[in-house]
């Protein structure tokens, strides 16, 4: 045990916030073995280990370790509070002239208190879902291509023309299929969102990920209650049927992307594109 | 036909994005003075808006590609 005064002068690591229960010791499952412990204010608790007043950073092998840590105690927290708002890697806690790091925690704890307390209420036994769903281009280019009237009539209508006039044409094919791939995409998502929708609690709309060789037209994040995972993987069952579509369906995960949209006294939340 | 349901499933990397990219930060320092860094390596930028553009090099190729080997594919 290290003597108070200097264990005072250490910053605090933050993993996340649960209800106060009555594990207060979570043992060595911290980033590097730390020892996980709670810092409390009222009904809350603060997943904390002891650290020096500095960031971790490393090598990219090293980060992903320590993230991984991470993530591992916010699942542990989880699991055993049934509810957790985690913290965003890397979040450090340290004493300034009036108060400690610790004392700094709990200040925190106090002045987010009403909505820290009604975040985990909302978010107890829900689940995050991430659900991505993607293009195959050359597939669905195809697909359009073989349906579509105007275009079969461009192509008709190209066949036997000289390099220069076909030239012309194949510009108006492309922005034909450019065209109705968007309607297309539009009208996927839009039904897609909608089926999604009916079964989640609140949703979040990520910006598309480039993805090699593919398009995505869908990132959406959802909280859903947990019982409601397996009607979503029977819709996104059905909308991978189509040809030239895939389907990523990822969680369950603590809340992650919907905690980070609280925004507690004092605080603003990081805009993020 | 039955369809097949998809489980919902967590890849490592996943896993990394979730506890790097999202979770509460805190960033006003005289309430809770945080130390946030993004390391290195997160700083390829992931996230591009949605574009067609793209396809219209595919929809260009798709009908290229028509003309140059079977022009008579899309016409029945």
């Amino acid at each position: 045990m290290k003597p108070p005064v200097e264990r005072d002068r250490q910053a605090r690591y933050i993993y996340g916030v649960i209800p106060r229960i009555k594990k207060d010791n979570f043992g060595p499952i911290g980033i590097m073995g730390n020892t996980v412990y709670s810092i409390s204010y009222k009904e809350l608790s603060a997943l904390v280990h002891d650290c020096p007043s500095e960031p971790y950073q490393g090598d990219e092998e090293e980060v992903k370790e320590w993230v991984s840590a991470h993530a591992t105690v916010v699942d542990a927290a989880w699991a055993e509070a049934d509810t957790v708002l985690p913290m965003r890697f890397d979040v450090i806690v340290k004493g300034d002239e009036e108060r400690s790091a610790e004392e700094n925690v709990r200040k925190w704890l106090e002045e987010g208190y009403e909505t820290l307390k009604a975040k985990l209420e909302e978010f107890r036994d829900k689940v995050e879902l991430g659900v991505q769903i993607l293009w195959d281009p050359a597939i669905i280019t195809q697909r359009i291509t073989a349906a579509n009237e105007e275009i079969k009539g461009l192509l008709t209508e190209m066949a036997g023309k000289s390099p220069g006039i076909a030239y012309f044409y194949q510009h108006k094919i492309a922005e034909a299929v450019k065209r109705e791939m968007e309607k297309r995409a539009a009208e996927d998502y839009r039904n897609i969102y909608e089926e999604l929708r009916a079964h989640a609690v609140d949703t979040h709309i990520n910006k598309a990920k480039k993805v090699q060789d593919k398009q995505m037209i869908m990132n959406l994040t959802l909280l859903v209650e947990r019982e409601k995972v397996h009607p979503l993987g029977e819709i996104l069952g059905r909308v991978r049927e189509e040809e030239g579509v895939e389907v990523r369906f990822t969680g369950p995960w603590p809340p992650y992307t919907f905690a980070a949209k609280i925004a507690a006294p004092g605080e603003e939340t990081e805009k993020r594109g | 036909m039955s369809v097949k349901r998809i489980p919902a499933s967590r890849s490592p990397a996943e896993v990394i994005d979730h506890a790097l990219d999202k979770g509460i930060v805190v960033v006003d320092r005289k309430v809770l003075p945080s130390l946030f860094r993004v390391p290195m390596f997160v700083l390829e930028a992931r996230v591009v808006t949605i574009s067609f553009d793209t396809y219209l090099e595919y929809a260009e190729g798709v009908a290229k590609g028509l003309m140059e080997e079977e022009p008579q594919a899309l016409r029945r």
